[in-house]
């Protein structure tokens, strides 16, 4: 059916309900009874990126601008090179790029984490790590992989999900395992990297937990609601390891 | 409001909850969901503390229970705090008699629990697929029956503390896959 509206009214249209949607979220219109009276999310589409910034990326490139000066010399990232391109500028001498299978072009290593024999050992600064761990079952040993593959003092920087919805590309692709709780992002890692050189951070509290569940964006909340942090709902995990020097690697 | 989900599934697998049923925390589900048909219930704790407790012990080093004892296994909310997973379900497997049956749920979405976190810690939410995965290491995979509940409105009220009045019961029956607030799983150890 062709639409009746041309496209600029419709756009016009689609602008001005975003803005009042907004305006209801902030006069908590819609946060009163209104959301427990809806069974479908107020954005079903995606995570928030089609209404503006993710909350969840709020998060991970909030973790990431406080430890930007880890990300230098020769770095690692998964599917793209966007995060060591931005937060790493001058500072990265090499990227190279991870991805599982061959279907990406901007992969220059293809290879499973988990079992991981093509990923060199002992030859990144920085590797950036960003919501990768849960789509791995054997967790356990990809987080082997990112001891082995950094340089010793080498950083890894991991962020992951805590309370979100499962991705429905990743559902019919059969690829989402998990959500951590701090704790459990920890212990995997204490269990390759010395434990005093891993430090874990969780962000969130009920209301970004919700605003992201329901495909809600950074634009919709006000900053100091994203900022309070509410050690009880996880929303995203951050976690930074160091591979010691010399010959105390494990 | 997990509890919705919890026992929606106990009850519809409530003919699996008979002879020698093992219990966590307390026997309250097993005395509910198998009546008459229990013969003898064992409660499982970690720590000497619960009054209910015949067996005190960590179900990933549970080497002190004996082999092929239970009928059926209830196992709700406990697989999400412990740590050592793998073990913990080749122990569920150990315990089921063949033919016996276990009964699993654990939550997807859900806040931490600061009791829990404090005390043994929580580590755990699992997706479907994951819990599937992992307890098809260890069972048949045709005798593994995984399904998920919820959707946003569960999710959100649960994440609220609301409580399963506050909301339409229908409104809890619809299921969103997106949305896991609760994980229950279905298992049986094969026949010699």
């Amino acid at each position: 059916m062709k639409p009746v509206a041309p496209s600029s009214a419709r756009r016009w249209m689609k602008d001005r309900r975003l803005s009042l949607e907004r305006w209801g979220l902030r006069l908590g219109i819609w946060a009163g009874p209104g959301l427990l009276r809806r069974i479908t999310p107020i954005n079903p589409n995606d995570y928030g990126e089609g209404r503006g910034q993710c909350i969840d990326r709020y998060y991970i490139e909030r973790f990431l601008t406080e430890h930007a000066n880890d990300v230098k010399g020769h770095v690692l990232e998964f599917a793209d090179d966007t995060y060591a391109r931005r937060f790493g500028g001058d500072k990265t001498s090499k990227i190279d790029v991870l991805h599982r299978t061959a279907d990406n072009p901007k992969a220059t290593i293809v290879a499973d984490l988990a079992c991981a024999k093509n990923v060199p050992s002992d030859t990144f600064d920085c590797i950036v790590c960003t919501q990768v761990l849960h789509c791995i079952f054997e967790v356990e040993a990809a987080v082997r992989t990112l001891f082995r593959a950094l340089k010793p003092g080498g950083v890894v920087l991991v962020t992951d999900a805590g309370i979100q919805k499962l991705d429905s590309v990743d559902l019919k692709n059969r690829e989402e395992y998990w959500r951590f709780t701090s704790l459990a992002l920890r212990r995997l890692f204490e269990e390759v990297f010395p434990a005093e050189l891993v430090e874990v951070k969780a962000y969130g509290n009920a209301l970004a937990a919700v605003a992201f569940l329901h495909g809600l964006a950074v634009q919709d909340l006000k900053q100091e609601h994203l900022d309070y942090s509410d050690a009880d709902f996880e929303v995203s995990l951050s976690l930074r390891a160091v591979k010691p020097n010399g010959p105390s690697a494990r | 409001m997990d509890r919705f989900f919890i026992e929606r599934f106990l009850a519809e697998h409530a003919e699996d909850v008979r002879g020698h049923v093992l219990d966590f925390g307390d026997d309250a589900y097993a005395r509910r969901f198998g009546r008459a048909k229990v013969t003898k219930v064992d409660v499982l704790n970690l720590t000497a503390d619960s009054p209910q407790a015949t067996i005190v012990a960590n179900l990933s080093y549970g080497e002190q229970i004996a082999s092929d004892t239970f009928d059926c296994i209830l196992c709700t909310q406990v697989l999400l705090l412990v740590y050592e997973l793998r073990p913990a379900i080749r122990t569920l497997y150990r315990i089921l008699k063949p033919g016996g049956v276990l009964l699993l749920t654990s939550p997807g979405i859900q806040k931490i629990s600061r009791g829990d976190m404090e005390v043994g810690g929580e580590y755990w939410r699992f997706t479907s697929l994951c819990m599937r995965r992992l307890f098809e290491e260890v069972f048949p995979s045709e005798s593994v029956e995984v399904k998920a509940s919820g959707n946003v409105l569960a999710a959100t009220a649960f994440l609220f503390g609301l409580a399963v009045e506050d909301i339409r019961r229908k409104d809890l029956e619809y299921d969103d896959p997106d949305f896991e607030v609760s994980i229950a799983l279905r298992a049986v150890k094969p026949c010699l």
